[in-house]
Formats: C-alpha cells, sequence, structure tokens
C-alpha cells in the first residue's frame, strides 16, 4: 500500500529525514514514534507531497510519487485520508458539510454525498451532531469530525499526524480505538507521535525516529 | 461536474452573503466606475453625431476654368462627380453666384462692373472617409492638379480646429475611462484579497483535502463576477434616473441624442462582469499558488 524506499527530504542541510525505508501493508497501523523535531511530520509531508524528496522513492498505492507533477497532487490527496493535530475543520461549516467537503471535490452527487456522510457519522458516534458547528463541539468530538472526514471517501491509506496531541488520555484511546477499527476494514494507517504510553498498549508496529533516522 | 459546478457557485453565494459590508464596497467602486464609464459614453455617442452634423459641413468649393463654357464646366463638375471622394455636388451658374454675391455683400454685381465675372463653381460634399483635415487637404490638392479647376478649397482652418478639438475630447473620454475602471479593478482586488486572506487556513485545508487550484478559485472569481453584476445595476439605476431627470428638467439646455439603452445597459452588464473578474483574477494571483 505504501512503500518508502531509501528516502531523503531534506529543509535545509541537516535538517529532514534521510535514507528512510519502510513498507505500510492494507490493514496495517504503524505509528511512527519519536521527540518533537524526529521528522515524523516530515515523512507524513512526504507521503502527501507537501514537500519534494531528494532521494529515493516513494510508492503510494502503486503510484510512484517521484513521477507526478504538481498537477497530479491533488487527485494523489483525494486518495489519502489525513487527519491533524489541529483538526483543521471548517468553522463556518456545519459538522455534516465538514465531513461531505472530500466528496464535494471528487463532484459525488449530493444526495449520494448525505448518504455517505451519515453513514459515516454513525460509524463515528456522530450521528446527533450533524448540525452543530465545530466550535460546538469538545477537541474529542472534533478529531471525531477530522477522522470521519477522513474516512468519508474510503481511502486505502489514512496518514495521522498526532491526533492525538490536543487530547486528554481517555479521549486519545477512543480516538486509537477508532483508527483499529478502520484497520479491519482493509485501510491502512501511518499514525506519527510521541506518546509512547498511548501506543504502547497496542501491540502495534511503530518505527522509531531519531534526528531524521530510523533508530533500529 | 455539474454537481462540483453547482456546489462552487453555491460556495459564491455563500462567500459573498457571509462577507455583506466588503463586497457592498465593492459593488460600489464597480458601480460608480461603470457609471462614470456610461455617462463617458453617453457623451461620446452624443458627440458623434454632433460631428456627424458639423462634418455635413465639410466641403469642397471648386471654380472651374474662367474660360470655360457653361456646358464645358457642367461636363467638369459631372467628371468630378465620378471621383471616389466624391458624395454629391451643387453645380452653381454665373445667376446663381450672382446671387450668392447679391445675399452676402447686398450689392449686384452687374449694377457694380455692368457685367458677371463671376465663374462656374461647385459645391461638393466629400464621402464620409474623406471628412477630416488631412484627407480634404488630399482631396482639394489632386482637384488643384486638374486643368478643368482654376481654384479648389475648403474651410481649413475651421476643420482642423474641429477636428484637434474631437481627437482631444475623444482621448481624454478614454484616457478618463481607462484610470476610472482600473480604479475599480483595484476596489474589487483588494476585497477578494481581504476575503482570500481571512479564509487562507480554509484554503490550506481544502489543498490538504485534494481541491484542484480551479476548484478552489472558481468561487472567488465568480464572487467578483458577482460584484461586478451588483455593480452594474446600481449603475443601471443611477443612469436612468439621471436620464430622467435630464430628459424632464434640462430637455432644452442638454439633448441626448439616439441613446440606445439596451446597449448601455449591455455595456454595464458585461464591463461591470469583466471587472470583478480582473480583480478577483489579481487577488488570486497573490495568494492561490502552487
Amino acid at each position: 500500500m505504501l512503500e518508502f524506499q531509501k528516502v531523503t527530504a531534506t529543509y535545509k542541510k541537516n535538517t529532514g529525514i534521510f535514507d528512510i525505508s519502510f513498507e505500510l501493508n492494507a490493514g496495517e497501523m504503524i505509528f511512527l514514534m519519536g521527540p518533537t523535531g524526529a521528522g515524523k511530520s516530515t515523512v507524513l509531508k512526504a507521503v502527501y507531497s507537501a514537500i519534494k524528496i531528494n532521494a529515493g522513492k516513494i510508492v503510494v498505492d502503486g503510484m510512484d510519487l517521484t513521477k507526478i507533477n504538481q498537477y497530479q497532487i491533488p487527485f494523489l490527496r483525494q486518495k489519502i485520508g489525513m487527519i491533524f493535530q489541529d483538526f483543521k475543520l471548517l468553522n463556518d461549516r456545519t459538522v455534516l458539510e465538514n465531513v461531505a467537503l472530500p466528496l464535494r471535490i471528487q463532484g459525488m452527487p449530493t444526495q449520494k454525498i448525505y448518504e455517505e456522510v451519515n453513514s459515516t457519522l454513525s460509524k463515528v458516534g456522530l450521528s446527533n451532531l450533524h448540525n452543530s458547528y465545530p466550535l460546538e463541539l469538545s477537541g474529542g468530538e472534533q478529531q471525531r469530525v477530522c477522522i470521519a472526514r477522513a474516512l468519508v471517501k474510503k481511502p486505502k491509506i489514512i496518514l495521522a499526524d498526532e491526533p492525538t496531541g490536543n487530547l486528554d488520555p481517555n479521549v486519545s484511546d477512543e480516538i486509537l480505538d477508532l483508527l483499529d477499527i478502520f484497520t479491519d476494514s482493509g485501510s491502512a494507517v501511518l499514525m506519527s507521535t510521541h506518546n509512547f504510553p498511548l501506543i504502547k498498549p497496542r501491540k502495534k508496529r511503530f518505527i522509531e525516529l531519531s534526528n531524521g533516522r530510523i533508530i533500529d | 461536474m455539474i454537481n462540483k459546478f453547482i456546489f462552487l457557485i453555491q460556495e459564491s453565494f455563500r462567500s459573498l452573503l457571509r462577507t455583506k459590508i466588503p463586497s457592498l464596497v465593492s459593488s460600489l467602486a464597480i458601480a460608480v466606475g461603470l457609471f462614470i464609464v456610461s455617462i463617458a459614453y453617453c457623451f461620446y455617442t452624443s458627440f458623434q453625431y454632433l460631428t456627424l452634423d458639423f462634418k455635413d459641413g465639410y466641403n469642397v468649393e471648386v471654380f472651374f476654368n474662367e474660360e470655360f463654357s457653361e456646358t464645358e464646366a457642367i461636363n467638369a463638375f459631372n467628371s468630378i462627380l465620378l471621383m471616389d471622394f466624391i458624395e454629391q455636388g451643387d453645380f452653381i451658374n454665373k445667376n446663381q453666384a450672382a446671387q450668392i454675391f447679391k445675399n452676402e455683400f447686398d450689392e449686384d454685381i452687374f449694377q457694380l462692373i455692368g457685367e458677371n465675372p463671376l465663374p462656374y463653381s461647385a459645391i461638393y460634399t466629400v464621402s464620409d472617409l474623406f471628412k477630416n483635415s488631412e484627407s480634404l487637404k488630399e482631396v482639394t490638392d489632386e482637384l488643384n492638379l486638374l486643368s478643368s479647376i482654376d481654384l479648389a478649397i475648403y474651410e481649413k482652418d475651421a476643420i482642423i480646429k474641429f477636428d484637434n478639438l474631437l481627437s482631444n475630447a475623444m482621448t481624454f473620454i478614454f484616457v478618463m475611462s481607462f484610470f476610472i475602471l482600473l480604479i475599480a479593478i483595484f476596489f474589487v482586488s483588494n476585497t477578494i484579497q481581504l476575503v482570500i486572506y481571512s479564509k487562507k487556513n480554509d484554503i490550506l485545508t481544502y489543498q490538504l483535502l485534494g481541491a484542484t487550484k480551479s476548484f478552489i478559485k472558481i468561487p472567488y472569481l465568480i464572487e467578483g463576477m458577482l460584484h461586478g453584476l451588483f455593480g452594474a445595476f446600481i449603475s443601471i439605476i443611477l443612469l436612468l434616473l439621471l436620464y430622467n431627470f435630464i430628459d424632464y428638467y434640462l430637455a432644452t439646455v442638454l439633448i441626448l441624442r439616439n441613446l440606445n439603452f439596451n446597449e448601455i445597459i449591455f455595456l454595464n452588464v458585461i464591463l461591470g462582469m469583466f471587472l470583478g473578474f480582473l480583480g478577483s483574477s489579481k487577488a488570486l494571483s497573490s495568494y492561490v499558488k502552487d
């Protein structure tokens, strides 16, 4: 599903990621671990082509990212579900409109959008909040909206950049439970975090980064 | 595709309603620009008809060879009538010339000198294409080369003055209109820039979710065109009020001739939407990049 082959991507001389190689298969969840500045977000940004790689190869669902041009990047991102630490919700839209946005971008008919959105909201436990606005929700609820928005387009890969960073431990656990459920349906999840106690009981594969390199 | 486009149009209306005051300011700026340009256009149109009236007097007066008989003069008159630059002509025989002399100087030439030495002459009206000072000079020079003509003249000074006046007026109208429209574009661009700046985080979210540049830009472009459309609507209302005012109170002083209001409405709508589109494009080029 996702393959890094000796990928190097740098911002400045000694800042970025270096010689990163790993594979993420369908239905698998990998945690990217490391302190702040280790390169976790850089790995995720390389997957959705927010930064250019200097060396190596990234293959996403059979697509070699070194061979795509700038006009293909939006279509790559339409295939990837993304969850952010700061949620990145549109505060002037309802929960329903936020979750519907990826499907609007794809040009799905309105009736079908409502069906998919309602189905996804019930999976994340937010059916009764579809007319609420993000600022009316708690942090955990906002993150669920973000997850729903990522999942509504049925992506093969989900990238989660510190999704529990702003949440308390109980809510964080619930969020991870949700992500776990979706790996069962075949999605692959790559999640960055610096919260080792949170992920330790999960018994999932994790990749530890330090100064942009994988620590064996 | 259609679903996407309908959504984008809805987004543009949503954005417009969310930014009522800036949108109103932008529309008013366009309205003022269009109003002034429309007035300039009305003056230009009226002026054109005025100049056409005046240019009816762009004539060339020709005096035939004084040794010509009337038949020879008429033949020469007819041959000049066939020339491309001549539209029509009036032949003036000796008696008519004497009458003109009497009308101008209040003297009977027969009584003055006992005979009528006035030559046969003609007044020719040139074709529209030649109704300017340079062309009239060329026409006159060409006629003066003919052996059948002793002298061909036109009212050089008056025509040159009028041509210059016309040219200056047109230049002033176009330059003023151009700058006014630039100002209107500037206002729209600034408004849209403010809207986009306030939405930059949302735009980033759109990009991260896989929205193409056109998906992001189209609502703002439509919004700019809507500003232009509302501006055009305001301008048309003002023009109608002004027209009725002039027609009712100033009809004896100011005559607005041959104004095609449908043309003016069309001009306002198209130009307004175009200005809005240009203003938005300029704003978007700064903010929505790769």
